[in-house]
């Protein structure tokens, strides 16, 4: 497997980003995937934020640095993404973000691509409890086991700060499924 | 040989890393045990048919880096914005000003050129009137500064 310097350099040369760029969707495709999937819900909405965190990729390569890993700079990228689609969803029905997530819950028992059962649903809306942010990083160390230095970078949060909402987003997820 | 049972690496942890550790890895661990997977999932050979649209400009495109004068100027509407909201709701702290009331506050409150011009010099005002941004610059600007919109999520 190529590293990330390989294909940075690749990605920034213009004989070689094309196929640099293929290279990079092959290796991160599923990863920001159910990345975005966990923060947007629907299969159909993913799928669009996706492809514009791509595309914002390839555009905005030359400006990244290298301060950072280029897949905390990406994960990056696909949570910004995915929080404008929301906001942008909730603003086009004149509705809040609470309701749109809830909506999207209530949707969710009759998803075709959604085949959790009745534990898995009601996990589902005890992370819909928790603020924005706390289900960002719920849903990267619960379901992606991301570390919280990686985590850091991709939030711009403290390591100490990240341990803390997790600890405290698991006891709320355990109170509300004992309680539910 | 044996090693000598005093001899010790060098290295330490956190303070009190092991006991919290034990405590968020248990309580993590309990969790999963009633539940681990989401239950998502996706169309049949979804990745594997899956191809990115590039739009055709995209990868043919080279970004202009902002120029500072540029980025002086776009810095200073933000700026001007955040003033804005800030003096126009005098009974809220500006943590307390959410990302979605901005964004309602600018949908709804019809906001006059004029107003945000009150900020600025006539001077500044002078050069903002023969400043050219197209809308390449103002993408990657608010892209360089995706921060922000964190900062406002809080």
């Amino acid at each position: 497997m190529q590293n990330e310097a390989t294909i940075l350099r690749q990605l920034k040369s213009d004989d070689t980003k094309e196929l640099a760029f293929k290279t990079l969707v092959e290796l991160y495709k599923e990863r920001l995937y159910w990345h975005i999937r966990k923060i947007v819900i629907s299969h159909d909405d993913s799928d669009d934020v996706l492809q514009n965190t791509f595309i914002k990729i390839v555009r905005n390569i030359h400006n990244f640095k290298g301060d950072s890993k280029l897949f905390t700079w990406m994960y990056r990228i696909a949570t910004n993404e995915a929080i404008t689609f929301l906001n942008s969803k909730a603003r086009r029905h004149q509705i809040s973000n609470g309701i749109l997530q809830q909506l999207a819950l209530e949707n969710l028992e009759a998803d075709v691509y959604f085949e959790g059962d009745e534990i898995q649903l009601k996990l589902q809306k005890a992370i819909a409890q928790l603020p924005r942010k706390q289900q960002l990083i719920f849903n990267m160390k619960y379901f992606d086991a991301i570390k919280y230095k990686d985590m850091s970078e991709i939030l711009d949060t403290s390591e100490g700060a990240l341990k803390a909402s997790y600890h405290i987003a698991v006891k709320k997820i355990k109170s509300y499924l004992s309680d539910n | 040989m044996t090693l000598k049972s005093d001899i010790t690496s060098g290295f330490k942890v956190p303070k009190a890393y092991f006991e919290s550790f034990d405590t968020d890895f248990i309580l993590e661990q309990t969790l999963k045990q009633t539940v681990s997977e989401s239950g998502f999932k996706t169309p049949d050979t979804y990745f594997e048919k899956l191809e990115i649209r590039l739009p055709k400009t995209a990868n043919a495109r080279t970004l202009q880096q902002l120029n500072k004068k540029t980025t002086f100027y776009l810095s200073g509407i933000a700026a001007s914005l955040v003033l804005l909201l800030v003096f126009s709701w005098p009974s809220e702290n500006l943590e307390n000003i959410t990302a979605e009331a901005i964004e309602n506050y600018l949908i709804y409150e019809e906001i006059q050129s004029d107003e945000l011009a009150g900020f600025l010099t006539s001077d500044e005002l002078d050069d903002l009137s023969t400043l050219s941004i197209s809308a390449s610059e103002i993408e990657t600007y608010i892209f360089e500064n995706a921060a922000l919109e964190s900062l406002l999520i809080d």
